[in-house]
């Protein structure tokens, strides 16, 4: 089965390194889309069918936490596992992101491997 | 690196190491580790709620292509624009600021979005900056790093009340 994967972050130089973590970690992916905002993610959920998201919390127009509020709000979007990746550190905010039912937290820096293991565990239970 | 160091020395080893998979010395003089001849970047990132203060990040040209570089893993052919070597300094400071803040204030403790600025400046301004960071607090809350032989500063400053229970230094 080959993957669609969703980067969503503000940063160009961590959507492309994203990419090319994924890439050289040999997954079997169709397409690695990239949204630069919660908004610009759900624009184009509206006609992509996505396996995986990458989502950073920190963005302008609309956050993560905004954007994971509409995108549990759907049902076509409310069962897609979302990996948050966010230099994010405090309790409080991760009880929130729980809740929203995130698949999983890393929080930046990330290494390759430790991004490559995680995506793994999340397509393997899947 | 020792115990007790303050966070944002610590943080900013670690982020620069782990991230930018970057040898990090502890740097010297400023006045003799900046290059006159090259421009000077800085980015800053201010905080208010709990406390008010800023998390400043000053370099040079050669470490914020080879920050770019690194963070992408280019090869020699690769090209870099030059906004992706903003990007990757404001994205460096975000990474040491939300470090900095788990490091110093504990998981327990919430912040909001820091508001980011990002400028080109002169060795004038910049060399009046450094000193007068590396004076208050002896120093003690600003990191000065060689990150694979290229000099880069990191302060941290506080202006809440709350710091002037650990310092006793009002201004
Ligand atoms: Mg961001």
């Amino acid at each position: 089965m080959s993957y669609n994967f969703l980067i969503v972050d503000d940063s160009s130089i961590i959507r492309r390194s994203l990419q090319k973590a994924l890439s050289m970690a040999n997954f079997d992916i169709n397409n690695a889309f990239e949204a630069a905002n919660g908004q610009e993610a759900l624009d184009l959920l509206e006609h992509e069918w996505i396996d995986l998201i990458f989502l950073d919390i920190n963005m302008p127009v609309m956050n993560g936490v905004e954007f994971l509020r509409a995108l549990r709000d759907k049902s076509e979007t409310n069962a897609i596992p979302v990996l948050i990746i966010s230099t994010e550190g405090s309790k409080l905010r991760y009880e929130e992101l729980e809740k929203l039912g995130v698949q999983g937290i890393l929080r930046k820096p990330v290494r390759p491997e430790m991004l490559t293991d995680t995506v793994n565990h999340l397509l393997g239970g899947a | 690196m020792s115990a007790n160091e303050h966070p944002i020395k610590k943080v900013t080893a670690y982020v620069l190491s782990e991230w930018a998979m970057m040898l990090v010395e502890p740097g010297s003089q400023p006045e003799t580790m900046f290059s006159q001849n090259e421009p000077f970047f800085r980015v800053s990132a201010y905080y208010q709620g709990v406390f008010d203060g800023d998390l400043t990040i000053i370099c040079q040209e050669p470490f914020l292509n080879m920050l770019a570089r690194n963070v992408l893993g280019a090869d020699s052919e690769e090209v870099v624009s030059p906004e992706e070597q903003w990007d990757a300094l404001r994205e460096l400071a975000n990474i040491i600021s939300g470090n900095y803040l788990v490091e110093a204030y504990g998981v327990e403790t919430i912040f909001d979005l820091p508001h980011f600025e990002l400028q080109q400046t002169s060795f004038d301004g910049v060399s009046r900056y450094i000193t007068q960071k590396m004076s208050k607090f002896n120093g003690e809350a600003a990191a000065l790093y060689l990150a694979d032989g290229e000099p880069l500063f990191a302060s941290f400053d506080i202006n809440a009340s709350d710091y002037s229970n650990q310092t006793g230094d009002r201004r």
